[in-house]
Order: structure tokens, then sequence, then C-alpha cells
């Protein structure tokens, strides 16, 4: 069983710094992702972890062993592309068995694991056919056993869902996270959508530019970002200028659409002037024009989402606010009608003012 | 990517080992001396006036011209023809074009040089009037249009041309406008290594000429199995200006780019 | 069906100016001898005979393949790492590398053959070099031998070999040779049981290209063997042209093609099957 941990590892590509000082580390069976828009980095960690790029700086350590100096083929890893990688001249039989063999274990043993491993993926009866015979799913799962026949000490993905279509994504990430948890293997994902991030991982690490921005469990990613950057990239949000102040003893959040208790998680300890208030759509209520404590606003657009509906709508100052509601649409553009918050606890976003 | 640290050297070493020959020829052009030694016994263009001077030679090149020119115009309306057929065709039988028209390319030059002989002789023209001379340039050009052309063309949807007839276009304007510009470049870059190839072909123009004709292979082959002066370098490296030359103006002028 | 006026000039021109001499050449080669004509008439296997008991003509074929196998064996030697190299550069190495290659091409062969008379010539470049630091006081034997031969043609046709390999690694997906990496494969296995079978396609073009160029190669081993190494499309062309015995050319050129492509075949055969896509 594997821990990682990365520390200050630093890497140049010319001038521009593709990795910063990044430090981290993950517990032993841990799904995690590296989540951030392209070229943040996160391939670039997983391919330095891989033992594909070297770095300028930093130590990476598997269960408290350096491996930076070690060639890939010697850091006991299982990885999966983002093209799978699957080689065309061998059948997924032998495919799955490259690695057992480069490791040299007897034949009857590396037959039994092949044929363990595919009954695993479910593909036990198409061993002898070639990758091209075989769909897209079918070859994500071949690329999946054949990195985790070889019983790695941590298991490297690279967006390893993004050649597949909606509905086989959702069932991959599924089977995935299932045959992670199933295994207990140490797990680095490396994605850029934020869905796939929430759905599956233990602990999420988003990333801009070359820089760790946050290191959170997915809840506490959505509900808690610590930065106008990280709630933004995760999921929908809304920002109003308010200010924290005491209220009845206790710390509040003052927004124009009402004052609610302050986050629990929040560090601030002291009422505070003028900051930003994260408020996702789905903690606004729409209400009758005329409700009590409702602010009035005017409806600008209404998307049918099916399960949901997202309704654009503006406040008398003009400020527009992104709104989700559970039921079916109630109200059509131009609409007047009422907003209040739902009644949670508010998160301000960190040093960060309107 | 982890590269063992002597690939970089050696692939170093195979680049000088293309180039050395070329520059050597270039280089030795400039000699002021009377014969070939290296490094240059000072520096002159006298080879370049002695060469400028020798009719024989002249004559060579534009003889090579000439049949570059003939023989890759009518490659290029062949080529393009068989690579639209190819465009619109099944896919096996479009293979089968393929194989056909890349043939003079895998069979040996010498080879048929050899035939066209034998078979020119047998209609009774023999190697006379340039006819024989033309037709072995015509085989030895047509492979790069076809190539050139139909990989211009693998990308081309043929319902572009139906859309262009849909929207009222003839088929003589729907060739104009919609499928000419589109194999502009495959047929443009066919046409200039076709004429490359031509220019420098050797085997096939040896056997083929008509007697008392020369290209400028020939021409300096000749040369160069009685002398030894750098009239040769002169001559070679004015041949290899003309296609560079030659390679730099299309450039410019179609604009096409020679990597993928 | 007006499409297929379209493939009719091409057909012509490949029929009867391709295939319908191909056929003229078996012809003429099952001819006697003519005094006052290149060849007679009448059917004989006499000039078959000829070629494959004189021992000379023997010895001159099993020579020429020789030099084309060497020179096969050497540009593939030499091929391969630059085109694995260039397929792994950056871009704008890559178009300068792609230049290199190219360049040679657009130089004729009988400017690059003469080029490498002046390098490798008695009195040439490298010889002089020799003598000056003092490596040899005698002449290295660098031209007018099979060796200078070798090294002219595998010089004339490396771009043949290193374009076909470049053009299949460059369709392979990078992440092959890092998933035999990962998969615990050191550098030099993974490029044998994974990169070597891949890019077979293009080695075996290349080979086989080569191959067929150097066997018929004329200038280069003219002008470098300098009459004194005799390789057979040298003497094939000095039966046509300049003993006018056309019948026992065409025998001649026949039997190296087909000994020629019997090894093509046997290539082929030894060669890992091709994976179709």
């Amino acid at each position: 069983m594997t821990t990682v941990a990365i520390e200050n590892l630093t890497r140049h590509f010319g001038r521009t710094r593709a990795l910063d000082d990044i430090s981290l580390s993950i517990d032993d069976g841990h799904f995690v992702s590296f989540l951030g828009p392209s070229g943040c980095g996160k391939s670039t960690t997983l391919r330095v972890l891989a033992g594909f790029d070297a770095c300028d700086r930093g130590r990476i350590l598997f269960d408290g062993q350096d491996v930076a100096a070690l060639p890939p083929e010697q850091r006991d890893i299982g990885m999966v592309f983002q093209s799978y990688a699957l080689f065309p001249h061998m059948t997924v039989g032998q495919n799955v068995a490259f690695g057992l063999e480069m490791r040299r274990l007897p034949r009857d043993a590396i037959r039994q694991r092949v044929r363990a491993v595919l009954d695993l993926v479910h593909l036990a009866d198409h061993s002898d056919r070639h990758p091209r015979q075989l769909s897209g799913g079918q070859q994500q799962r071949v690329a999946l056993a054949r990195a985790l026949v070889i019983e790695p000490r941590i298991l490297l993905l690279d967006e390893p869902l993004a050649n597949l279509d909606a509905i086989l994504r959702e069932e991959m990430r599924v089977f995935i996270r299932e045959l992670q948890q199933r295994i207990g293997i140490t797990t680095i994902y490396v994605t850029h959508d934020q869905a796939e991030a929430m759905a599956m991982s233990d602990m999420i690490v988003v990333m801009f530019g070359g820089r760790v921005a946050q290191v959170a469990p997915p809840r506490d990613l959505y509900e808690c970002p610590g930065s106008l950057q990280v709630a933004s990239f995760v999921g929908q949000a809304n920002y109003l200028a308010g200010h924290v102040a005491h209220d009845n003893g206790q710390l509040a959040v003052v927004t124009p659409l009402g004052t609610r208790p302050l986050d629990g998680r929040s560090a601030i300890t002291a009422p505070a002037p003028a900051r930003n208030i994260l408020i996702r759509p789905e903690s606004i209520c729409i209400t009758p024009p005329a409700a009590s404590d409702a602010v009035p606003a005017t409806v600008i657009s209404v998307q049918y989402g099916g399960n949901l509906t997202n309704y654009v709508l503006a406040l008398a100052d003009g400020q527009q606010l992104h709104v989700q509601t559970a039921t079916p649409p109630s109200h059509a553009g131009g609409d007047r009608v009422g907003v209040r918050l739902a009644d949670a606890p508010l998160w301000v976003i960190p040093d960060c003012r309107p | 990517m982890n590269m063992p640290r002597l690939l970089p050297v050696l692939c170093c070493a195979v680049y000088f080992f293309l180039l050395a020959p070329i520059l050597v020829v270039v280089l030795a052009s400039f000699n002021a001396g009377a014969f070939l030694t290296f490094p240059p016994q000072g520096l002159s263009l006298r080879w370049y006036r002695t060469f400028f001077h020798n009719a024989v030679f002249l004559r060579a090149f534009i003889e090579s011209m000439e049949i570059a020119v003939a023989a890759t115009s009518i490659s290029a309306v062949i080529g393009t023809m068989a690579a639209l057929f190819s465009m619109r065709t099944t896919p096996a039988l479009a293979n089968i074009v393929r194989l056909g028209m890349t043939l003079p390319l895998v069979l040996p030059e010498v080879l048929t040089a050899i035939g066209l002989l034998f078979f020119f002789y047998a209609m009774g023209i023999g190697v006379h009037y340039s006819v024989a001379l033309l037709v072995g340039h015509v085989l030895l050009t047509l492979p790069f249009i076809y190539i050139n052309v139909s990989t211009s063309l693998r990308s081309f949807d043929p319902s572009w041309e139906l859309a262009a007839r849909s929207l009222g276009a003839s088929p003589f304007v729907t060739f104009y406008r919609v499928t000419m510009p589109l194999m502009k470049s495959g047929l443009t870059s066919g046409c200039l290594f076709g004429f490359i190839v031509s220019f420098d072909a050797f085997s096939t123009s040896f056997l083929l000429k008509d007697v008392g004709t020369a290209t400028l292979p020939i021409q300096l082959f000749d040369y160069l199995r009685l002398n030894f002066t750098p009239e040769a370098a002169a001559v070679s490296t004015f041949s290899i200006i003309v296609t560079f030359l030659i390679v730099i103006m299309t450039k410019t002028i179609f604009g096409i780019r020679f990597t993928k | 069906m007006r499409k297929y006026l379209l493939i009719v000039p091409a057909v012509v021109v490949l029929l009867v100016f391709l295939v319908i001499p191909y056929i003229d050449i078996i012809f003429i080669s099952l001819h006697p001898a003519a005094d006052d004509r290149p060849y007679g008439s009448g059917f004989t296997l006499r000039n078959y005979v000829q070629v494959l008991t004189d021992g000379y003509l023997v010895h001159q074929t099993a020579m020429t393949l020789w030099i084309g196998l060497v020179t096969t064996c050497a540009t593939l030697v030499l091929g391969f790492p630059v085109a694995w190299f260039m397929a792994h550069s950056s871009a704008r190495a890559r178009a300068i590398q792609q230049g290199i290659v190219l360049m040679p091409l657009l130089v004729g062969i009988v400017v690059r053959s003469y080029g490498w008379t002046v390098i490798l010539g008695n009195n040439g470049i490298l010889n002089r070099l020799a003598r000056d630091i003092g490596l040899t006081r005698s002449v290295l034997p660098l031209m007018y031998n099979s060796l200078g031969i070798v090294i002219a043609l595998t010089h004339v046709f490396l771009p043949f070999m290193i374009l076909p390999i470049f053009g299949t690694i460059r369709s392979l997906d990078p992440a092959l040779f890092l998933a035999g990496r990962s998969l615990g494969a050191s550098p030099a296995i993974t490029m044998r049981r994974v990169i070597l079978p891949l890019t077979m396609p293009g080695i075996q073009s290349g080979c086989v290209l080569v191959f067929i160029l150097s066997v018929s190669a004329y200038v280069t081993p003219m002008l470098i063997g300098g009459m004194r190494v005799k390789t057979m499309p040298m003497t094939v062309v000095n039966t046509l042209i300049d003993a006018f015995q056309w019948p026992f050319g065409a025998a001649q050129a026949l039997v190296l093609s087909a000994i020629g492509a019997l090894i093509v075949l046997v290539f082929f055969r030894l060669t890992p099957l091709r994976w179709s896509r």
C-alpha cells in the first residue's frame, strides 16, 4: 500500500514555468484528481510522477522512497493514457500480458492473472481480439486491465474518458471508481472536467498556471472555494458584495438579498467590511414579487433542462443572478418576481474584495 | 522523452554526410586553379565564365529545361485526371489505380528505359525526334503528380461538388471554383517534384536520347569521364542553383508548404 | 459513366509505354542475335544459358546484388535512428531536418556522385587529409572499388530509407513508447517489442526501395567505380548500346531483375508479417 508525497516540484519548459513549486501528499488508497484548464500543469505533474519528464527541482516520494531519479520502468506504476496506447500489433491478451512478461513471471501465472483481470473488466471473451476490433469503451477497459494487472503501487490516469461519448463516460466513471475502491489502489487522475473530478475523487487538486490553487475534498471545494478562480471553475457561481457583522452574538454575512450565518469552515473570526460572497444558483429561491423579505427582480431568460430549470434574473440595480430550481419553469422572460436566499450558512471568499 | 545522448550526435553526423558532397561541389566551383583541388586555391568565377561560353553545356541546359517542362505538363494533365478518378471511384478500384500509377517509381528506371528503347525501335521511330525521350520522362514524372494531387484530394469530400451543383454552378464552374482551388497545392508540389526529377534524370535520358542531343546531366557525365577541371563543379552548382531557384519561386508564387 | 474518361489517358500511357515495353523485353530476350540488326528472328533460350553459365557475368551479378544488400543495410542502420530522432524533435527542428534530408533529392544524381569523387578520389579530400595528418603515406583505396560505391550509394539513397520510416513513426501514437516504459520495459525492450514491429511497414518499403534502386544504379557505380568495378547495369548498357546485342542485354537485365525480385520476396517472408489497421 502506497502513499505519495510531492515536495517542491518545479519544471520549466524554456522560460515558462510548467510546474511552480508543487507540494502535496496523497494518502494510501485515495483517489486524487488533478483538475484544471488545459496548460495548467496537471498533465505535466502526471508525466513527472510517471518518469516521462524530469523535474528541475523537488522530490517525489512513493512510501517515503525518492523515485525522482528512477526511469519509468522502475517506478512500478500503472498508467492509462488518454489515447489508451494499446499496442496495435498485439491482441488484447498479449497487451495485458506485456507488463507481466517484463516482470518475468512464469507463463502459467501470466495466463492466470491475465484471465483474472480480463474477468474483472468484463472482457474475458475478447482476449484474442486486436484492439482495433473493440469499441472505445472496451479499449478503455483493456487499457485499465493492462495497467492494473501488474499490481502497481499507484495507478495514473491521464484524461482516460476524454475520447468517449457522454453516456459511456458516465458509465465508466462509476466503473473506474468502483474498481479502484475494490482494489484499494492509490490513484491519481487528471481531468479538465469538474463534474468527473467531483463524482470520483476523495480529494481534488485544483491547478492554475503551474501552481496548486486548492486541495480539498469535492464537497469542500464546491462549498468553500479558496478563491474566485476556483469558485468559477468548479460549478456556476454568483458573487454578491457583502460584509461580515455581529448578529445576536454570532458572526453573520450581510448581503443585498438578506442576512445569513457565516459558514463554520471560514477562517474569519471578526466582523469584516466589503467582501465577495459566494452564492450558488441553487441556493436562491424564487418567490412571488410581494412576499415578505424578498427582493424584487425581473426574469431575463429561462432555460428548461428536464430535471432542472435555469433562470437568469436581474436585480433592480442591474446585477444579474443565475438561479437554478428543481421545479419546472413557472415564469417567463419579463416576469416580475421576488428572490430570497435559502436558509443556509454563507461562504465568504477569502482575501477577495469586490 | 528520454533519448540516448549519442542519438543527436549520430544524427548530426548523418546530416553532415548527406550535405558534404553537395557542399564540396559548390565550394570547388569557385576554385581559381586549373585542377580540382580542395581546399580551393583562391576564389574566382573563371570556371563559370568558361561554362557560360561553352555552347555544348548551354544547349544541354536548354534541352533539359524543354524536356522537363514538356514532360511535366503532359504528366500534370494525365496524373490529375487519374487522381480525380481515384477520388470518385470505389476504394478498391482507387487502390488498383494507385498501384498502377506508382509502378514507374518502383520499377528500375534502367529497365523501363530499355523497354521503351525496344518498343520505339519496333514502332519504327527509334530515338528520333525525342519522342522516346519525352515518353520516358512522362513516365518518370507521372507518379509524382498523381501522388501529390491525390494526397491533397484525400480530405476532399465529393459532396462539396454536389453542393456547388445544387447552388447552380455548372460542372465546369464547379471544377474551376471548388475542385481546382482545393487540389492546387498538391498539383503545384507534384509539378515541382516532377520537374526536378525530370531535370536531374540520367538513365532514361541516357538510353533514349536522340543521336547528337544531350541533357545537362548527360553532358556533365560525359565531361566527367574525361576531364577533372572545376568547370564540372561550376556546371553542377549552376544546376543546383537553378533547381533551388525554381523551388523558391514556386514556394513564393504559390505559397505551398513542403512539410506536413 | 463519364468519370471513366478521366482514367483513360493514364491507362493508355501505362499500357502502351510500360506494360507492352516490359513484355517486349521478354520477347527480345528470346530472340537470337543478328549482325545487321539489333536482334534476329526465331526463338531461342541461348541468351539465358549464356548469362547463367558465363562465370564473369555470374560473379558480376553476385557482386551487384551484394552491393545492393550492403547499401540497404547501411541506409537502414543510419536511417532508422535519424527517422526516430526527426519524429521526436520539436516542429521547428523537424522542419529543418526534413529540409536537410530532402535537399540531396533536389540535386541530381550525377552531381552528387561527382561530389563523392571529389571526396573519395586518390587526390581527394579524405586522402589529402589522411596524408596531411600523417595517418598514411600511401593512397587510401576509397574510390575505384566496391567500398567507394557503397559509400556513395548509401548517400544517394539514404533519403529513400529515412522518409518512409519517418512517416510510420510519425503515424504512431507517441504514448505507445511511454506505455511500454510504464509497464516495466526498458527503452531497448520497448524499441524491440513495440516500436520495431509497428514501424515494420516503413522499414519494409524503405529497404525494398533502396535495394531496387541500388541494384539498378548506373551513374554512381560508373563514376565511383571508374570502370574498374563493373556492376550489372553497366554491363547491360554496354551490351545494348556499345555491343548492340539486344537479346543478350535483355536476358542479362531480366536475370538480374528476377533474382532481385526473389530476394525482395524472401525478405518479405522473413520480416514479421505486416499487421494491418
